[in-house]
C-alpha cells in the first residue's frame, strides 16, 4: 500500500505536519518540535520516508550556516508523489478510527501551526 | 589566602562546566552515535545533530543527544550495520581457532593445567600442614632444627637424584646417534 516500511504512529505526526504545508522544508528539530515527538526516533522515521522517496532531504547552504555559526542543517521536504500518498495514508487511518470527522488521539489534528521552517 | 585562591579557582572551573558542561556531553554522546552508523552515512548526520545540541536548552541538549545515541543504534541497523551482538560474535569468532586440533590442544591443556593446580595445591597445603606438625611435636626440642636439615637433605638429595638421571638419559641419547 504504502511503500513505507513499518508505519508508527509517530510517523504520522511527522506526516500530518509535512502535508499541512508540503511546500515547507523542515529540519529535525524543528519538524519533532512540531509534530509533538519528544524523542530523536524522528531521524529514523524520515530515514524510512526518504528510503520510500515520499520524503527527499538536501544540506542547507554552507554560507547561510557560516553566516549565522552554527552547523548546517539538513532539511526535508515531501515529494509530490510523498505527498499524495501521505494524504491517502492519513485519510485510511481517520477513517480506520471510525469517524471521518475526529482524529486519531496520537495523531496531531488541524489546525496545526503552521509551518516553522523557511 | 591560598584556601581563598583555590576556593576562586574551583567556582571558576565549575563555572565553566555548568556553562558548557552538558553541551560538551552531548556533543561527546553524537560523536559515539555517529560511529554505530556506516561510515558513509556519518557526514550527513554529523551536522545535522550537532545542530539540534547547540540550538536547545543545555540540559535538554544531554537528553536529546542520548535519544540520538539510542536513535542512531536503530538507524545504524536499518542501514545494515551489524548489531552489537554480532560484532561481538564476530570478535570473539575471530580469536577462538578454527581447526579442531588447536581446539583439542587447548582443551587438553586446560584440563591438565587445571589438574596440575589442584595437585601442586594439594602439595602445598599438604606440606604446610606437616611443618605444622611438625612445629607443634618438636618446638623447642633440639630435634626441630635437625628435622628441617633432614628435609632440606631430602629435597636437595631429590634434586641431585633428578639431575643425574637426566644427565644418563642425555648421554644415552648421545651414545645412541
Amino acid at each position: 500500500m504504502s511503500g513505507v516500511e513499518r508505519v508508527t504512529p509517530q510517523m504520522l505526526r511527522l506526516l500530518q505536519v509535512l502535508v499541512n504545508d508540503p511546500d515547507a522544508e523542515w529540519w529535525g528539530l524543528a519538524l519533532a518540535e512540531t509534530a509533538g515527538v519528544r524523542s530523536p526516533t524522528v531521524y529514523r522515521s524520515l530515514a524510512r520516508l526518504e528510503a520510500a522517496e515520499w520524503v527527499r532531504s538536501r544540506s542547507e547552504d554552507v554560507q547561510v550556516a557560516s553566516d549565522e555559526g552554527r552547523p548546517r542543517r539538513r532539511l526535508y521536504r515531501l515529494t509530490p508523489n510523498g505527498a499524495r500518498e501521505a494524504t491517502a495514508l492519513l485519510a485510511e487511518q481517520r477513517a480506520k478510527a471510525g469517524d471521518r470527522d475526529a482524529w486519531p488521539s496520537w495523531i496531531p489534528g488541524p489546525p496545526l501551526r503552521p509551518g516553522a521552517a523557511h | 589566602m591560598s584556601t581563598a585562591l583555590l576556593a576562586g579557582i574551583g567556582f571558576l572551573l565549575a563555572g565553566v562546566f555548568i556553562a558548557d558542561g552538558p553541551r560538551w556531553i552531548a556533543r561527546k554522546l553524537i560523536g559515539a552515535a555517529l560511529r554505530q552508523l556506516p561510515p558513509a552515512k556519518r557526514e550527513r548526520y554529523r551536522s545535522e545533530w550537532l545542530y539540534d545540541v547547540e540550538n536547545t536548552n543545555a540540559l535538554k541538549a544531554v537528553f536529546w543527544a542520548l535519544g540520538i545515541y539510542a536513535t542512531a543504534y536503530a538507524l545504524g541497523r536499518d542501514f545494515g550495520t551489524p548489531a552489537v551482538s554480532s560484532r561481538v560474535k564476530q570478535a570473539v569468532g575471530a580469536l577462538l581457532p578454527k581447526d579442531r586440533t588447536t581446539w583439542r590442544r587447548g582443551i587438553l591443556a586446560t584440563v591438565l593445567l587445571t589438574l596440575g593446580g589442584v595437585v601442586v595445591g594439594a602439595c602445598m597445603v599438604a606440606l604446610v600442614e606437616a611443618f605444622t606438625w611438625l612445629h607443634k611435636t618438636f618446638s623447642g626440642s633440639t630435634g626441630m632444627p635437625l628435622l628441617i636439615a633432614a628435609f632440606v637433605l631430602v629435597l636437595v638429595g631429590s634434586a641431585a637424584l633428578a639431575l643425574a638421571a637426566s644427565e644418563k638419559r642425555r648421554e644415552e641419547r648421545e651414545k645412541k646417534r
